[in-house]
């Protein structure tokens, strides 16, 4: 049986984020948190493997205790279960301190044949996640997976198509192996109503620091994370062109000559 | 009279004269066209009156104009005369949150009256669709849309409106019952310069619902036997499975269900509920599953998230857009009495046939709005005579039902034909109170 492990994040629901203007700090009060969008592809795409050669999916994310609402958000679309990696220790954690912690909570439940990522997460938008945690499971990887043609478990091989610039080319790669979809073809799953009430009911594994045998405290968290941020702020617009319409073609092309010539 | 003659007595009014008129003031989304002799953009009541005033005086035209996303032709000067575009006049001049009002000049749009609303804690319910259509525009056609089955139309939100008649005389919407009639007017009985709103608390918590069906016709009974059932949606759209998939193969994501477990899905019954907090969502969501058996439905999909909530309404408004961008199309947008809805479907599909016209569905199952759209890669020229005897078919129908051509959109110029004698009677009363001289908007609503 495939097992299959798809790795989500909880964002803020950047459609109502805003930025003050003064000090460049995001205002995150009142703006719901949501499962990322691009999670969401990568759940659909590990559920079409699940119900085309079988297996068994688990979610696993990395956040506060409420982001559990994006890991039953999953389990209502169709995954079977899920792990949440909740701790303070954990907190302030930059892409290496959160991949090493993602691979060290996983590992706890054993190996995975396919690892499924969002190409990029809707907050922070490094996309460099799927990249580390492939290199920390020791897996091979697709960027870009815009569409898996074929999973031979008994051969341990995926073959799966990518996009690159100007085309679309087909690798064939080990298990295990992690993936980071493109939207396209994998659509987020509706969740049905039975779904909706099994994930209600449904018990999520939490994992501490102090579950994790062998973690180095070191390696997690704000004193793990190399990555640092001085300054935020809200781009500069550029200012808005004008539209001529003087009615005709003629009249309009007039006006812009002479707002050429700097009449 | 001629315009020459008025334009003395227009000085301090932004005037636009051939031939720099562009254009737009020509025309809106239905296909009607004519340009105007001028066009006045205004800025106040007081401007407004002056115009009206004058013309009133001269026997010139008026025809008042938003944003002109109208698909009735409710805006197009068919007799010549004068624009006046609102479109400026366009302020949202107070938000009161203790009482729950809006004070709003007409040209402002809906997205951004719906947004102040929201800045507020607020909301206004009201939503056809357009959102870049002004709330002028929405008053004038009395604009409903799929939420009008839970909150009904413009006219119930509006509290009071400040009022041009035809004589430049400005009046208060309180001040007789008749000047009631101004708001679904469609701009022939008054100008509207300012409107009190009435907003509404959000509801807490709401989710939308996808019941699919292998048969068209039980996805339209189901609409109202879950409203006889006592559930009070907010929304309940019949969503023709064809119009779906066209869609989103303009879109590249249909998001509907098209197939389920291998079944066909016919059409979708689009639900959306509402309740004070998330429980109480999921409870009547509960209910609903044990009646969903009965209706046959092929399951209940849930979208109760912001990310798939938008994605729906997304994929719903795609709809429109994506037939406007058709080689060539039409759309015929009506009311029936809601429990006619397939009937007046079935007539539509029937005569589609005859005509070569195949018609794609969207309703609004709880008040009986029908939208039928069709595409053809035919070029406009011929698929023109098929296509318009199609629709002109169609608004006759909908009056045999028993219901409307004038649908959510008003009568405009394009559907005079098809409204119903006692309607025309009444209005013709309050028209000749109103405006003796006949002219505002003429050749538009009823004749």
């Amino acid at each position: 049986m495939l097992r299959i492990l798809v790795c989500v994040k909880q964002v803020p629901d950047v459609d109502q984020l805003r930025m003050d203007p003064e000090t460049g700090n995001l205002i995150r009060e009142g703006v719901p948190a949501i499962l990322n969008p691009l999670d969401a592809n990568a759940l659909s795409a590990a559920l079409s493997v699940k119900e085309e050669y079988g297996g068994e999916v688990t979610l696993i994310t990395m956040g506060p205790p409420a982001a559990e609402s994006a890991l039953r958000e999953c389990l209502a679309a169709g995954a079977d279960r899920a792990v949440l990696v909740t701790d303070r220790a954990f907190g302030n954690a930059d892409t290496l301190a959160t991949s090493y912690s993602i691979a060290m909570a996983a590992q706890l439940d054993g190996e995975y044949d396919l690892i499924f990522c969002g190409k990029e997460s809707l907050d922070g938008a490094t996309g460099q996640m799927g990249a580390q945690l492939a290199e920390r499971f020791g897996a091979a990887q697709v960027t870009g997976t815009l569409k898996i043609e074929q999973v031979d478990e008994a051969a341990r091989v995926i073959r799966a198509q990518r996009e690159v610039d100007g085309g679309v080319e087909t690798l064939e790669a080990e298990l295990p192996c992690l993936l980071t979809i493109e939207k396209k073809n994998y659509p987020a799953r509706i969740p049905n109503l039975k779904g909706k009430l099994r994930a209600k009911k449904a018990e999520i594994k939490t994992v501490s620091s102090a579950d994790i045998p062998g973690l180095d405290l070191g390696r997690i968290g704000d004193p793990g994370s190399p990555t640092k941020v001085p300054r935020m702020f809200p781009p500069e617009l550029p200012e808005r062109g004008e539209i001529i319409d003087e009615g005709s073609i003629e009249a309009s092309v007039a006006k812009l000559y002479s707002l050429i010539k700097g009449e | 009279m001629s315009i020459e003659q008025v334009l003395p007595s227009l000085e301090g009014l932004k005037v636009i004269l051939p031939p720099d008129i562009p254009s737009d003031y020509g025309r809106d989304e239905s296909g009607a066209a004519r340009m105007p002799e001028a066009v006045v953009e205004a800025t106040s009541a007081a401007e407004v009156s002056k115009l009206l005033g004058a013309c009133a005086a001269a026997g010139v035209a008026v025809t008042p104009r938003g944003a002109g996303t109208g698909q009735a032709g409710g805006c197009v000067p068919v007799n010549g005369g004068v624009v006046l575009s609102l479109a400026k006049l366009n302020g949202i001049l107070e938000v009161d949150e203790a009482a729950r009002t809006m004070r709003v000049q007409p040209g402002a749009l809906l997205q951004d009256v719906k947004a102040e609303a929201e800045r507020h804690g607020l909301r206004y319910p009201p939503d056809p669709g357009e959102k870049t259509a002004t709330i002028g525009g929405n008053a004038a056609t009395d604009a409903g849309g799929p939420g009008a089955l839970k909150y009904g139309t413009t006219s119930d939100y509006v509290l009071d409106a400040e009022i041009v008649l035809a004589s430049g005389e400005i009046v208060r919407l309180k001040d007789r019952p008749e000047y009631a009639g101004v708001i679904g007017g469609e701009g022939t009985l008054g100008v509207v310069t300012e409107l009190t709103l009435r907003l509404e608390e959000p509801a807490g918590s709401d989710a939308i619902l996808l019941l699919p069906f292998a048969d068209g016709e039980s996805c339209a009974a189901a609409a109202g036997r879950i409203i006889a059932e006592g559930y009070a949606p907010a929304m309940a759209e019949y969503l023709d499975t064809a119009l779906v998939e066209y869609s989103g193969s303009v879109t590249g994501n249909a998001v509907f269900p098209v197939e389920l477990d291998g079944e066909r899905v016919a059409a979708t019954l689009m639900l959306t509920l509402e309740g004070a907090d998330e429980d109480a969502v999921m409870e009547q969501m509960e209910t609903l599953a044990e009646l969903a058996e009965e209706l046959e439905c092929l399951d209940i999909l849930v979208g109760d998230t912001p990310t798939m909530k938008r994605e729906f309404m997304a994929a719903y408004e795609a709809f429109h857009s994506s037939v406007e961008g058709a080689k060539s199309s039409c759309e015929a947008n009506v009311s029936v009495p809601a429990q006619r809805v397939w009937e007046y479907m079935e007539y539509a599909r029937g005569v589609g046939e005859e005509l070569g016209v195949k018609p794609m569905f969207c309703a609004h199952l709880g008040s009986g709005g029908v939208h039928a759209y069709a595409v053809s890669e035919q070029a406009r020229s011929e698929y023109a005579p098929q296509s318009e005897a199609f629709v002109k078919a169609l608004y006759a129908e909908s009056v045999r039902l028993g219901g409307e051509a004038a649908g959510e959109y008003g009568v405009g110029c394009t559907k005079q034909e098809y409204v119903a004698a006692e309607r025309r009677e009444r209005y013709a009363a309050l028209k000749a109170e109103l405006d003796p001289a006949g002219i505002l908007n003429p050749g538009k609503a009823v004749r």
